[in-house]
């Protein structure tokens, strides 16, 4: 995760969305659900920092569809952070009404 | 994976009421009114004021004498999901703004035994919505009909209420909606005993119960 963060400080988002892909394809099959939310939340909310709301909110989606491959209950904890995420993304950007939808139902 | 994580994994089919509430009032702040009102509707207690503030103000761009339009964007998403408590709320939140900022608004304040109501001589449908929302509450099914009657002409005037209220009637007080079937195979099926083309009878719903079901609604 640290490579990914560090990546995006250097400007490259596009690496840093493949390589957290890479790696939390690899938690989930290893059904490791706690680091794979953990890096694709953490990774996420940065790239969406860094205004990248494209390969952010990709990776937002890949966060839910852990959730939903964990079954994970919807608790403070796990909608507290799609939250984070939702009010990071900048209005204009298409992912967030996926990410509602995704998110809700 | 098929469905959506929260309505999928949660205990709400519909999806969780806060997160409908913040993505609601997150689309109404942007003044996306049709995407804050299919959240909104499924939210929580407190989604009727974002709701009742979102109408207003989108009805305030529009002719005065249009309010039960907007109002009625809240009033029926609410009771079409069997959600009369907020379904109330959100008309009396939206009268409130409706009558604090128009200052000369004519309002009678009419009380009887059993119910009080705020009559709006200038604004008819306002005052259908508000009766129609007693209706539900006494579970009248006379009420509904004379209502329907009555204000028959305003609301084919209205032209996109039909659908809801047929929906409302059937809900609350286990009105058929009619049918749009084949009359010769109609036919068949009364002489046959019903089998082929009676729908059900449907059961009325219980006021306030605790379950709402999305009707119409994703």
């Amino acid at each position: 995760m640290l490579t990914s963060l560090a990546r995006i400080t250097e400007g490259q988002f596009y690496e840093a969305q493949q390589q957290t892909r890479v790696v939390a394809a690899r938690y989930v099959k290893q059904e490791n659900w706690d680091a794979a939310i953990d890096i694709l939340f953490n990774v996420s909310s940065s790239l969406l920092k860094a205004g990248q709301g494209g390969s952010g909110g990709d990776l937002g989606l890949f966060l839910i569809d852990v959730y939903k491959q964990a079954e994970l209950k919807p608790d403070a904890g796990n909608k507290g952070k799609l939250l984070t995420l939702l009010r990071t993304f900048d209005s204009e950007e298409p992912t967030r009404k996926k990410f509602i939808s995704e998110m809700i139902g | 994976m098929v469905g959506r994580w929260s309505a999928k994994c949660g205990d709400y089919p519909a999806g969780e009421p806060d997160l409908h509430h913040v993505a609601g009032s997150l689309y109404a702040e942007e003044h996306d009114a049709y995407d804050a009102e299919r959240h909104l509707a499924l939210g929580t207690k407190d989604s009727p004021e974002v709701f009742a503030k979102l109408e207003y103000e989108w009805y305030t761009q529009d002719d005065s004498h249009t309010a039960a339009l907007y109002a009625a964007r809240a009033v029926f998403p609410y009771l079409l999901t069997g959600n009369v408590r907020d379904a109330t709320k959100s008309l009396r939140l939206f009268t409130s703004r409706l009558t604090e900022a128009n200052k000369n608004l004519s309002v009678q304040d009419v009380s009887s035994n059993s119910a009080d109501m705020r009559i709006y001589p200038s604004l008819p449908l306002l005052n259908f919505l508000g009766l129609l929302l007693l209706a539900v509450q006494k579970g009248s099914a006379d009420l509904y009909r004379q209502l329907k009657s009555k204000y028959a002409a305003l609301i084919k005037e209205v032209g996109i209420w039909d659908e809801a209220l047929t929906s409302v009637g059937e809900m609350y007080f286990g009105i058929q909606r009619p049918r749009q079937g084949n009359p010769l195979f109609d036919m068949m099926g009364s002489m046959f005993g019903g089998g082929a083309g009676g729908p059900a009878k449907p059961q009325p719903k219980r006021v306030g119960a605790s379950a709402p079901v999305a009707e119409g609604l994703d």
